[in-house]
């Protein structure tokens, strides 16, 4: 499965962390959206990608954009353990050059979609992102899913993410 | 519109439908494929039952995200968040008064909202007819 971290995640380090940056800041609370993009392996998506209903280049394109039929974004909680849809406590993993520290959040779900399905139709990736208006807001992280998801009326679709920083 | 759907094991999710109609179908499907033992969608796993479906007009996660809080409300918050506080750790009250205008809230029970925006209304029309 592979996986990225867009810019602006790294920016959340040298600009936010490091730096107490005003303009580089976490959103208030997260959300997570599905993509029809794949993440690849450089020909798809980018660490500058950007949301946009065009499909062209490195752009990300969200599911339900045209049609919504029961797709939204869900919202993470910006918390730890608090009962609410957020993270969990992070773990440690200490190998030298692959290890990290990783959170899981609790998992989302998509749907249940309506009709025909959403417009445009097809998972290939879930993305964790900022706000609510499909196709905008800041990209951080994306992964793909297992496999094309292509839904109907009355389906749903579970993610979990982990993050790992290392 | 959009639906904040609650489900029997305590899990949510938001969907964006155009009618009650279109909401309507789609949790009566899911809570069918539930009772019947099915598949929850094209990832497998167990469908989920419905309890509840709050009908809000915007996206309830979008509460406090568009265009800030008043003076007041946020003077407000810092005065109850340092109601009997002598010393106060700076960091800490930063991130205490960045949650303010966090969109989640912790449900007292499994069943509820797990927004902080009210719904507007409940959806009535019953899913679990059999």
């Amino acid at each position: 499965m592979a996986t990225i971290v867009f810019n602006r995640m790294a920016q959340m380090i040298t600009d936010y962390v490091l730096g107490a940056s005003g303009t580089v800041t976490p959103p208030s609370a997260w959300t997570m959206g599905l993509s029809t993009t794949v993440v690849g392996s450089g020909a798809n998506m980018a660490r500058n990608s950007v949301w946009s209903v065009t499909v062209s280049g490195s752009n990300v394109n969200e599911i339900g954009s045209t049609t919504a039929a029961g797709y939204a974004r869900q919202t993470i909680a910006k918390s730890i353990n608090t009962g609410s849809v957020d993270w969990g406590t992070s773990t440690l993993d200490n190998t030298f050059s692959t290890g990290g520290s990783s959170t899981v959040a609790d998992q989302v779900t998509f749907g249940a979609f309506t009709g025909s399905g959403p417009s445009p139709n097809g998972a290939n990736s879930w993305a964790i992102t900022e706000g609510t208006t499909l196709n905008a807001g800041l990209l951080h992280v994306a992964a793909d899913t297992a496999a094309t998801r292509t839904f109907a009326v009355g389906d749903t679709e579970k993610v979990t993410a982990t993050i790992k920083a290392g | 519109m959009y639906y904040e759907i609650i489900y029997e094991n305590g899990e949510v999710s938001v969907a964006n439908y155009d009618t009650d109609e279109d909401a309507l179908a789609a949790v009566t499907e899911q809570h069918n494929r539930a009772k019947a033992g099915g598949q929850n969608g094209p990832q497998g796993g167990p469908a989920s039952r419905i309890v509840k479906v709050l009908v809000y007009t915007s996206h309830p996660g979008d509460y406090g995200t568009e265009g800030g809080m008043s003076t007041d409300e946020v003077n407000a918050g810092i005065k109850d968040l340092l109601k009997g506080v002598d010393v106060v750790n700076v960091q800490n009250l930063a991130a205490a008064v960045s949650a303010l205008n966090h969109p989640m809230v912790t449900p007292e029970s499994p069943h509820d909202s797990r927004f902080k925006m009210d719904s507007e209304r409940e959806l009535s029309a019953s899913w679990d007819k059999a």
